[in-house]
């Protein structure tokens, strides 16, 4: 059964009985090939979708700490503020940094505010595993404001913040909330509840 | 229209949400354990001594709930444990004596409470329109 179509170098294979030359030209992808290639969903990948969501949700509550209000290590030139102001000291986008530096700055108790209320929701839910497809989304956008602050700070490792965007689409991806978590609890009761909020927490979670 | 009571085919039994509660009422009650850590990369939460009593309380209240098959008091402790937290959050700026604790303290505590709510939610049958 011809079930669609794929790229392939030049490999000679047969499957469900029929032989094809493969030269780099579109060629059919078979079920045979799909089964072949199915990812595995048992125990150990499960097991460890779940702890891939407890760290990252683990990463995000130690780091709320440090946020302190009420003017968040403006007046020290510490803390988020430290942090923040390095999208100007160290620009990585020049975008990034007009907007830290005519709408941020001036506004920074508010947006020291916003962070952390992010943040701990970011560290309690993607460990409750709650909306967790949500969740990852906001977590893969804060990454996308840290990595624009910090990335070219001297002494940073670059690969912190990539390694934080690819856990966190795996968590996006995958719906991780649904093993031991909340999610994969409340799921079901949602599907059967009629209203827009039942059906929203579908999608978010 | 009337409403009718449905029981959805993977409502967990009375004993799934009972084990749910316990493991999730043991992992509250450990996690006064971090008051105890002074390691800073493995101290993944700062918890003082007054949130781990409280931590260690409404684990044990939880519990007690799953051991007498009385899921309202997973919802108390879940409620308590967001409220907690919540507190410490919007008074994260100021500092209250002996119970100033952590603000990622305050998150595990409504990360769990939300766990305790939705396992107290899975104790009771599915009410649906029809």
């Amino acid at each position: 059964m011809v079930v669609g179509y794929g790229r392939v170098g030049h490999v000679r294979l047969r499957l469900n009985g029929n032989e094809n030359e493969m030269t780099g030209t579109r060629t059919h992808v078979t079920a045979g090939e799909r089964e072949v290639n199915a990812i595995a969903i048992g125990r150990p990948t499960r097991a460890v979708l779940a702890a891939v969501r407890i760290a990252v949700g683990l990463m995000w509550l130690q780091n709320v700490n440090w946020k302190r209000p009420p003017d968040f290590g403006q007046a020290a030139h510490n803390g988020l503020y430290q942090y923040t102001a390095d999208a100007v000291k160290h620009p990585v986008l020049g975008a990034f940094s007009w907007l830290v530096q005519n709408v941020i700055d001036p506004n920074f108790a508010l947006f020291g505010w916003g962070v952390l209320i992010a943040e701990f929701c970011l560290g309690a839910f993607l460990l409750a595993g709650f909306l967790t497809r949500f969740w990852a989304a906001i977590g893969i956008l804060q990454t996308v404001a840290i990595t624009l602050s910090v990335l070219n700070t001297p002494g940073e490792w670059q690969w912190s913040y990539y390694l934080m965007f690819a856990a966190q689409f795996v968590i996006l991806a995958t719906a991780a909330g649904r093993i031991a978590g909340v999610d994969g609890l409340l799921r079901p009761r949602w599907s059967l509840t009629p209203g827009r909020p039942a059906r929203i927490a579908m999608v978010l979670s | 229209m009337s409403a009718t009571t449905r029981t959805i085919p993977s409502a967990p039994t009375s004993t799934a949400w009972r084990i749910r509660g316990l493991i999730v009422a043991g992992f509250t009650a450990l996690s006064s354990l971090f008051s105890l850590l002074h390691y800073t990369p493995l101290q993944f939460v700062s918890v003082n001594l007054v949130q781990a009593l409280v931590l260690v309380a409404l684990g044990a209240l939880a519990a007690l709930g799953c051991a007498l098959r009385k899921p309202v008091l997973l919802l108390a402790a879940g409620a308590i444990l967001i409220v907690v937290g919540l507190v410490r959050l919007v008074t994260y700026g100021a500092t209250i004596g002996i119970i100033s604790g952590s603000v990622n303290a305050a998150a595990l505590m409504v990360g769990l409470g939300t766990a305790f709510i939705a396992i107290w939610i899975t104790s009771r049958p599915v009410r649906e329109e029809s």
